[in-house]
């Protein structure tokens, strides 16, 4: 090279060695730049696409879900509500304005115990899709209802404490929270064949928390993971998905003493409800 | 003449012109975008600066070479300053700023230089290689969704780094060296000047496109009832 040729001082040789020193700095930093963002974007994708495929699911659950739900609410109206009220119908034929005034009355009565019965049906499936407790009290009050009621059946003793909940949580996410709930204790029912169940709540460093305690069987954080990610777990999913939206987090664990199982909610705690 | 002054004519008579592809190129591309603006503005001023060098008297010389670092320091910086989004980088640019003008104001009162402002020029060199450092750093930080090669700063950075990197040591050798050295190894800056002006011209390809876009994730429709 024309450099090394001519150069005869230390300077052109420090000249010489720096500048090339320099230039396979500038060179080896970019390559490195580039290579490493390509690796993380390349994880990134990776990753983006690991979770399109567990949204996809949670959204599955999610539609198929509702159509249960919407089976349900079919199977209720159908079977119980439509018979209800076409014997109703029955009772008030045509014919009875030629019987006698005792049948008369006979029919009436039984055609007003008939649409009671009905009224009472329609209040109940409307309170197991939005529990009026919930939406005129709050969180405090539907749970502590829901607990009393499952307490109520005598099999399982169930019990709930909210430590500090003065401020109430907004109606949106008060509603999302006692679906979580619900699906839990749920689960809790069917499948745990617990003795107890015991709610507490509590508030700390902005966090709200909520913890369900049990000594049936019960699932652990991993088995809930594991569960979230395959097809099956359809209420599971929907937790998942509920907490999303909240932007909480849920931890299944068996506590320390090995008796009973913990199930904890955690979410970031807003603006007293208005 | 001497076959090494015709070379050495040639190469200046090139990084002068080339100067002119930013202005150039801001025209044909179109693009009016702050950054495309400094740069064709930048590679206006240089072309002048340079196409004048010859013609201003010695005497003024040290003057011509300050506001030569001055300036390109502070279009350098602009283009950096710009583009990194965090504030206390910004800060530290604008703070390190007022120390490289407090010092080379210092330099130029108090020292003198035969050549070339090699001290003032180190520290500039330094400086922007720090910008240069926290504009990578900070595109490293954040998840983006293109390559770091899309994004027109990269070509800026690039082209600096060879311009720094490869006149570096002959600015700051440059008061070492006898006449006749000099001007041998002046070939090394025209060489990473020319390179930067075409590096730079290359991020007009790249300004105005986004490549800020991070990803978003969707939350599926939950409320059944």
């Amino acid at each position: 090279m024309y450099f090394l040729q001519t150069t005869t001082s230390g300077v052109s040789t420090v000249l010489f060695l720096g500048t090339l020193g320099m230039v396979v700095l500038t060179v080896s930093l970019i390559v490195f730049i580039i290579f490493h963002q390509r690796k993380v974007l390349r994880y990134q994708s990776r990753l983006q696409h690991m979770e399109q495929e567990q949204q996809k699911i949670l959204l599955n659950a999610s539609i198929k879900l509702q159509e249960e739900e919407r089976q349900r609410l079919a199977a209720d109206l159908h079977d119980d509500a439509g018979p209800l009220l076409a014997t109703a119908r029955l009772y008030l034929n045509e014919n009875l304005v030629n019987q006698d005034k005792a049948t008369q009355l006979q029919s009436i009565f039984q055609a007003r115990q008939i649409i009671d019965d009905t009224i009472q049906l329609v209040r109940n499936i409307s309170h197991s899709l939005m529990p009026p407790t919930l939406k005129n009290f709050g969180l405090e009050s539907a749970i502590n209802d829901l607990f009393q009621k499952i307490s109520g059946s005598g099999t399982i003793n169930a019990s709930s404490r909210f430590h500090e909940y003065k401020d109430r949580l907004k109606g949106e996410k008060e509603l999302i929270i006692f679906r979580i709930v619900q699906e839990l204790i749920n689960n809790i029912l069917k499948h745990s064949s617990a003795s107890f169940i015991h709610l507490t709540q509590n508030v700390h460093a902005d966090k709200f928390y909520l913890r369900i305690h049990h000594d049936g069987r019960g699932i652990i954080q991993s088995d809930f993971d594991k569960l979230n990610k395959s097809n099956v777990g359809l209420g599971l999913k929907n937790i998942s998905s509920r907490l999303r939206v909240v932007h909480g987090n849920i931890n299944f664990e068996k506590d320390i003493s090995q008796t009973y199982y913990k199930v904890t909610i955690e979410l970031p705690k807003d603006e007293p409800y208005q | 003449m001497e076959k090494s002054k015709v070379i050495e004519k040639l190469f200046k008579h090139i990084v002068i012109y080339s100067y002119l592809i930013l202005p150039i190129f801001y025209f044909i591309f179109g693009n009016k975008k702050r950054d495309a603006k400094i740069l064709a503005i930048y590679g206006l001023v240089f072309c002048l600066l340079l196409f004048f060098y010859y013609d201003i008297p010695v005497e003024y010389d040290r003057y011509y070479q300050t506001l030569y670092t001055f300036l390109e320091y502070s279009f350098f910086t602009c283009l950096f300053y710009f583009n990194i989004s965090n504030k206390t980088y910004r800060k530290v640019m604008l703070y390190l700023s007022f120390c490289f003008v407090t010092f080379q104001i210092i330099f130029l009162l108090l020292f003198d230089s035969n050549r070339l402002d090699s001290v003032p020029v180190g520290v500039e060199s330094i400086l922007v290689f720090v910008y240069i450092f926290l504009f990578f750093l900070e595109e490293m930080k954040y998840s983006r969704t293109t390559y770091i090669y899309h994004h027109h700063c990269f070509w800026i950075s690039v082209g600096l780094l060879f311009y720094l990197g490869g006149s570096f040591f002959i600015n700051i050798l440059a008061d070492s060296f006898t006449n006749e050295e000099f001007q041998k190894y002046w070939y090394l800056n025209y060489i990473a000047d020319t390179i930067k002006t075409f590096l730079f011209a290359t991020s007009f390809l790249f300004i105005g496109k986004k490549s800020n876009a991070r990803s978003t994730s969707t939350v599926p429709y939950l409320d059944m009832i």
